[in-house]
């Protein structure tokens, strides 16, 4: 069992074959050997990693991905998600992003890729206002600003 | 804190990004500041162009915007493929050609690739002592002067040249020895070349060249002129694989030098400049054939006047590639992609060797369909039901039009019948009684079967119809558009029920069991389709076609539509 700490302060106790998903936990475990001291995890909370344990559980005993995947590789681009994926990811907005920084932060390849499929299939086919409506992102720039960034790409726009 | 889609740290914004079509990117930029250069970054990366318009608002921006420039990798301009002359040379002010350079200038530093195919431009000045320090492929439509070759000389790392143009080197360029052959300019990483016969000896001696076009030829000169190249082109460091002429005028000593001293060629690509050449070509290859026994791609380049819109590709032109495709074939065995005269691509299906159009549109998936004896079956089959639906739609006439589609699952099913037979499924007595009595009363009684054959998803798993979670409908969905591609095209049938109707009767033949090859076609067909709707990412040709030197690494194919210069995937019209 590996012993994690989330940023609340909360303990979990984890078979090791469930966990070794992340790979940041998996080369800790590998580098430092057994410890009955806790992995403190400052970046997750406790609700958050609830969420991360069951992806985890439900994936438990498939083989890992292979770590020396060639980046230069980009492999699926397509926005399939499988069925249990996708139930899983339907959750708030807040928690979705959660998800993904946590995925991102512990290592989850597989869990960040569906994490940045989900959002992009919701981005798909939306102009920038509507981008801002659906995810409540402030509009940062001033009128000219915008108009400039408009102007600058103004050569690849569909005529 | 709140979570927020803008709060997400930049490369995990850019890995979302990644996910959309590129040209949909830099629309989004100006949703906020934390997408603006993820999206410029993405989008900026590699730039296509091709009407000059676009071309000046584009360098507008890069010769303006340093650090938008310092995105771009790979730079492309090709100003009216079609038509070879481009724009006038009026367009081409010294305004432009002053925008042009600095666009260039700013993006130098990390340029890897640059094209410059602009006809009539004087792309010579926007280069001049230019240096962009990791390019490794310059393909450039222009002649080979003394300018060129100078920014050249400063270019030694190329890995892939192109240059379409004349040599046109004054007698002081050759070197004060006076003669053209003691000038070179060594490119040691060169792998693929592509100049005028003359460059040849240039270039390719010491070189790592093993893919060399001949892209222009003019008047042959002289009685050796094909030899002279031929000797040079061999002093490559590489056993040459590939060779290619466009824009080339064929005499016989060619196709005999292709014969006697390039034998071990995978790789032929002929272009044409004269329509007259056909003959002097299709004779040349018919002798040269026999001698290339590693030949496995071949590929005939029309005159771009000549070449077809493939928008206006029909079945009949099909028909006259596969012709011919039979009797290269016959030659040589060993064939297995052909670019035929239509520009259309020709690949080899894995086990029967048979040839298919990769034209995925429905006028080339219904060429494959009526390869298979299923597609009459299929056609009939779907007439009769849109003809009932039809005669029903006549008789309640005041329903809202929007109301009458065709009943999907009805077609599905009647699909499901024909090939699930073809491919000797039984008849699922259990599951099938309720579609046989909810169907009671109709005339094709137990003529109707969910589709029991299975297909192959973009993994290459096989996915039984109906029960891989998905619902129903999908699969009916799935099923009837067999049948309407099948029946392709449609308005021509719509319109004129009353001559399918002669055709009718003779539905009661039964349906033919398909031999493996025909299999083979039918799967193809039928995964092409399941994988191209749904957001799906098409097949992967490798699995379906022969693919000598993993020739189709990770391409695939997506059912589209067909406009002049391009296939749109359907997935990308919906």
């Amino acid at each position: 069992m590996v012993l994690l700490l989330t940023s609340d302060n909360e303990m979990f106790s984890v078979a090791e074959d469930v966990i070794k998903r992340s790979a940041y936990i998996k080369n800790m475990l590998e580098d430092v050997g057994e410890s009955d001291l806790p992995i403190p995890l400052p970046n997750v909370e406790s609700n958050v990693l609830v969420k991360i344990l069951e992806y985890c559980e439900h994936y438990r005993g498939e083989p890992l991905p292979a770590s020396d995947v060639d980046p230069a590789e980009i492999g699926d681009r397509s926005l399939d998600i499988a069925d249990w994926d996708q139930k899983y990811m339907a959750v708030d907005q807040e928690m979705l992003f959660e998800i993904i920084l946590a995925a991102n932060y512990l290592d989850i390849k597989s869990l960040l890729d569906v994490g940045c499929k989900t959002v992009a299939k919701m981005m798909k086919g939306k102009s920038s206002e509507e981008i801002r409506t659906l995810f409540n992102i402030a509009n940062d720039f001033t009128p000219e600003e915008e108009a400039q960034i408009r102007k600058e790409n103004a050569w690849a726009e569909c005529r | 804190m709140t979570r927020n889609l803008s709060t997400l740290p930049p490369e995990i914004i850019g890995e979302i990004l990644d996910y959309l079509p590129r040209w949909r990117v830099l629309g989004l930029a100006s949703t906020c500041r934390s997408f603006s250069a993820c999206c410029a970054r993405i989008a900026y990366k590699r730039i296509d162009l091709h009407d000059l318009e676009r071309v000046k608002s584009c360098c507008e921006t890069l010769a303006f915007n340093y650090t938008l420039a310092g995105y771009v990798r790979e730079f492309s301009i090709v100003l009216d493929p079609r038509n070879c002359r481009g724009p006038p040379k009026a367009t081409f002010t010294p305004q432009f050609n002053r925008l042009l350079r600095s666009a260039l200038q700013n993006t130098s530093t990390f340029l890897t690739a640059l094209e410059l195919r602009m006809p009539n431009g004087n792309v010579n000045s926007c280069l001049k002592r230019m240096s962009f320090p990791q390019l490794k492929m310059f393909h450039v439509e222009t002649a080979l002067s003394a300018d060129l070759a100078q920014f050249l000389l400063a270019h030694p790392d190329l890995e892939n040249l192109r240059i379409m143009g004349p040599m046109v080197l004054p007698a002081k360029a050759r070197g004060s020895r006076g003669a053209c052959i003691a000038m070179s300019i060594p490119m040691t990483d060169l792998k693929k070349f592509a100049g005028p016969p003359g460059s040849c000896a240039i270039f390719l001696p010491g070189s790592k060249v093993n893919d060399v076009e001949i892209t222009t030829s003019g008047n042959p000169q002289g009685p050796d002129w094909e030899s002279d190249f031929v000797d040079a082109i061999l002093k490559s460091g590489q056993p040459i694989r590939a060779v290619g002429f466009s824009d080339f005028i064929y005499r016989d000593v060619m196709f005999d030098l292709i014969g006697e001293r390039l034998s071990n060629i995978s790789k032929l690509t002929l272009g044409f400049t004269e329509t007259d050449q056909v003959t002097t070509v299709l004779d040349g290859l018919a002798k040269v054939l026999p001698d290339l026994p590693h030949l496995y791609h071949l590929q005939l380049t029309p005159p771009s006047p000549h070449r077809l819109d493939l928008a206006k590709l029909n079945e009949d032109l099909l028909d006259l590639d596969y012709t011919l495709l039979c009797q290269l074939t016959h030659r040589r065995e060993t064939l297995s992609v052909c670019d035929l005269l239509t520009s259309v691509t020709w690949a080899r299906l894995t086990d029967s060797g048979d040839w298919l159009p990769l034209f995925p549109t429905p006028v080339g998936i219904h060429w494959w369909f009526q390869r298979t004896p299923l597609c009459m079956h299929i056609q009939r089959r779907v007439i009769s039901h849109l003809a009932n639906d039809l005669a029903d739609m006549d008789e309640d006439e005041g329903e809202d039009e929007e109301d009458v589609q065709p009943d999907v699952h009805k077609l599905a099913t009647a699909v499901g019948f024909i090939v699930n037979r073809a491919y000797d499924i039984p008849k699922d007595e259990e599951k099938d009684e309720e579609e046989g009595s909810s169907d009671s009363g109709s005339e094709d009684e137990g003529e109707h079967e969910p589709l029991r054959v299975p297909v192959r998803n973009d993994k290459g798993q096989l996915v039984q119809p109906y029960s891989d979670g998905t619902n129903a409908e999908h699969w009916d969905m799935f099923a009837s558009i067999i049948g309407f591609v099948g029946l392709h095209p449609a308005p021509i049938f719509l319109q004129n029920m009353a001559m399918f109707d002669l055709f009718l009767p003779t539905i009661d033949t039964p349906v033919p069991l398909l031999n493996d090859a025909q299999k083979e076609l039918m799967g193809i067909i039928m995964d092409l389709l399941y994988n191209s709707f749904n957001e799906k990412n098409g097949i992967k040709l490798e699995r379906y076609f022969r693919n000598p030197e993993e020739y189709w690494g990770k391409r695939t194919m997506t059912l589209g539509v067909a406009f002049q210069d391009a296939i749109i995937p359907i997935s990308c019209l919906l």
